[in-house]
């Protein structure tokens, strides 16, 4: 097994910091000055809470006294604000140096998704070089430290004007653990070998920690992912695709109404066809009709599997978490099941919307999502464009895009599904529900690699001493 | 895609070993194509003293190279020893690289569909061609489609032959 040093390691990465953390903020950050905000980071990997300190995953097991929790991404542009050099930034894999505006195209993100109308200064990759992400149990907690991330240096590290904050938080209780369409969220993450518990199949088999960390074994047998140079600065990192991701409420609400009357089933059943999981976390898998839902002891259980369903009767081929996690269904790219698994971590942001406010409640709301993975082209980018988006797993749903999250066109989408009586239904008009506000590919460094960076770890290399001679033996007795 | 790689020495002997390396992995070459599941052609060509490898698959070159490596993993190294400037071996453990080393290889392709074209400014279109045209040597022209728009899989699916 392999072994990882966890107090090296981002605790937002391996772990989730758990609902008592109920409010996040995203502090979108642009480098002022470089030998400052060096000395800024520097700062948090100090190993003393007195200030803002980067939360390794030692601490991350929820310190009972922890009022905050803090992580550091990175972007391509912000590496090379910092001063990493040219010849250091080309080790980084091509998509990360390009950035998910460059991506935009290939990840749907166009027409109201395009770049162009992202907000917190997403928009702009010059102006978005850190991106730091505070969870607390309370708003007082964030504000605090958030204060003293920005304030860093006397003020002069970052630049104040054009910092921008992107603030979430869970819903109140009792709906803490749902997310904007009402779905209970964040039911079946990648968990990794050696880090939890094994014992307990309703979370489903352990990943390897490749997966999420670099310089380990990746899921694909035989297949290494690059690791950026040095192995200071790139080992026990991992990449996150940050996603803004607006929410359409209302338009979800009142698709779920026409399809269900076109169909003769209840508005409940289409929320779990599109998903594949009812809205209280059951799967359709275990759970195919409403009454069965509600009686399933444990809903939002891990354990179960599409093989026994394979052509989707119970849970559509097309819905979202069979196109996310195809689990043993067969798919065309044979082998490839688990090759695209990632860690989500998301937060909803905005109210949670009021069915009695009608057409006037168009206040922005959504998820503010972390995708976090060591290969961004081999696993969000390929799970965003060829299964979420395009559906090349499987030819039934060829051509179309993920019911919930894809990029579809009113005019051109349509759902399939089977209804829990037996009978096929295709609605069609399917709009898009959820448009990209904003996003970067950022670098989530371990602790050591920030103190390189802190330090500037590209002056000294580590160039073995040069050996002239052969070394001379001691002439034994 | 279209690996038009030069040969680093383009001898009868060369391409015997060539042909030979490729006919004792045939099964594992051909097993691992079905695997991948998106290629509807694969050919393997020794043009003027290039090796070539010629396919049209489903989705983008990235994910496709990335499936085929973790489906054909390390199958192709051996072909790989006889040509000039040879990827990083093996492959699985040059992943980034090999793709980039890919890109490098693949022949220039002219915009096939009206979509390719999103975000461009279809009055530099010309120019555009002529910058790629100078860069890149090799070029895909056109490619005529008896079924445009099915994926291999549902070819296969509609035909009952599996997918």
């Amino acid at each position: 097994m392999t072994e990882v040093d966890l107090a090296d390691v981002q605790g937002n990465i391996l772990h989730s910091y758990g609902r008592s953390f109920r409010c996040v903020r995203h502090l979108v950050l642009r480098v002022a000055d470089p030998a400052r905000a060096r000395a800024a980071l520097g700062e948090m990997v100090t190993g003393e809470r007195s200030g803002p300190e980067v939360t390794s995953a030692e601490l991350a097991p929820r310190h009972a006294d922890f009022g905050w929790c803090l992580n550091v991404g990175i972007t391509y542009r912000g590496l090379a604000a910092l001063g990493v050099p040219a010849s250091t930034l080309s080790t980084f894999p091509a998509e990360f140096r390009a950035g998910m505006i460059a991506r935009a195209p290939w990840l749907g993100d166009v027409g109201p998704s395009a770049p162009e109308h992202w907000v917190g200064g997403l928009d702009d990759p010059d102006r978005a070089h850190l991106i730091v992400t505070i969870h607390g149990h309370s708003t007082d907690n964030i504000e605090a430290i958030s204060e003293a991330v920005v304030g860093a240096q006397g003020g002069s590290a970052f630049d104040h004007e054009r910092c921008e904050e992107l603030d979430g938080a869970f819903f109140a209780e009792p709906h803490e653990d749902q997310v904007h369409f009402g779905y209970r969220d964040g039911l079946s993450n990648v968990r990794f070998a050696g880090i939890h518990e094994a014992s307990d199949p309703s979370q489903g088999a352990l990943a390897p920690i490749g997966t999420v960390l670099l310089g380990h074994p990746s899921p694909i047998p035989h297949v290494m992912w690059g690791v950026p140079r040095p192995s200071a600065l790139g080992g026990n990192g991992s990449f996150n695709a940050f996603r803004v991701l607006r929410q359409d409420v209302r338009a979800f609400e009142a698709f779920l109404v026409r399809a269900a009357a076109l169909a003769g089933c209840s508005a409940e059943e289409v929320a779990a066809k599109l998903c594949g999981r009812w809205r209280n976390g059951a799967p359709l898998s275990l759970a195919p009709t409403e009454a069965e839902a509600a009686a399933l002891p444990d809903p939002l259980t891990n354990d179960f599997s599409f093989s026994d369903d394979p052509d989707g009767a119970r849970c559509p081929i097309g819905s979202h978490i069979r196109r996310c996690n195809p689990r043993d269904a067969q798919i065309v790219q044979r082998g490839t099941n688990d090759a695209r698994a990632l860690v989500r971590r998301g937060m909803p942001y905005g109210p949670p919307y009021d069915p009695a406010a009608g057409a006037v409640d168009d206040v922005p709301r959504g998820l503010l999502g972390n995708f976090i993975c060591a290969s961004l082209a081999s696993q969000f980018e390929a799970l965003q464009l060829s299964w979420l988006n395009l559906g090349l797993q499987d030819p039934r749903i060829t051509g179309t895009n993920d019911p919930l999250v894809g990029a579809n066109e009113a005019s051109a989408a349509s759902f399939a599904w089977s209804t829990s009586t037996g009978d096929e239904v295709l609605a069609d008009r399917l709009p898009s529900f959820v448009t990209t506000a904003g996003g970067a590919y950022c670098f989530l460094p371990s602790l050591t690699a920030i103190r390189w960076i802190a330090s500037e770890g590209w002056r000294d290399r580590d160039k073995p001493p040069r050996r002239r001679f052969p070394a001379l033996r001691r002439a034994g007795p | 895609m279209n690996l038009i790689i030069p040969l680093r020495r383009p001898s009868i002997v060369t391409r015997s070993q060539i042909t030979r390396a490729l006919v004792q992995s045939t099964d594992e070459v051909l097993a691992g194509l079905n695997n991948v599941g998106t290629v509807h052609f694969a050919r393997f060509d020794i043009v003027a003293g290039n090796l070539c490898m010629f396919s049209i698959y489903d989705g983008d070159l990235s994910s496709y190279v990335r499936d085929f490596i973790a489906t054909i993993g390390n199958a192709f190294d051996g072909m790989f020893t006889w040509v000039r400037d040879p990827p990083p071996l093996p492959v699985g453990s040059h992943v980034e690289e090999f793709i980039a080393w890919v890109q490098a290889h693949d022949a220039f392709q002219m915009p096939e569909q009206p979509t390719d074209l999103i975000s461009r400014d279809l009055s530099t279109l010309p120019r555009d061609t002529m910058v790629a045209l100078h860069r890149h040597p090799n070029a895909q022209l056109g490619v005529y489609r008896a079924y445009p728009g099915f994926s291999a899989a549902q070819i296969r699916h509609h035909l009952s032959v599996g997918w």
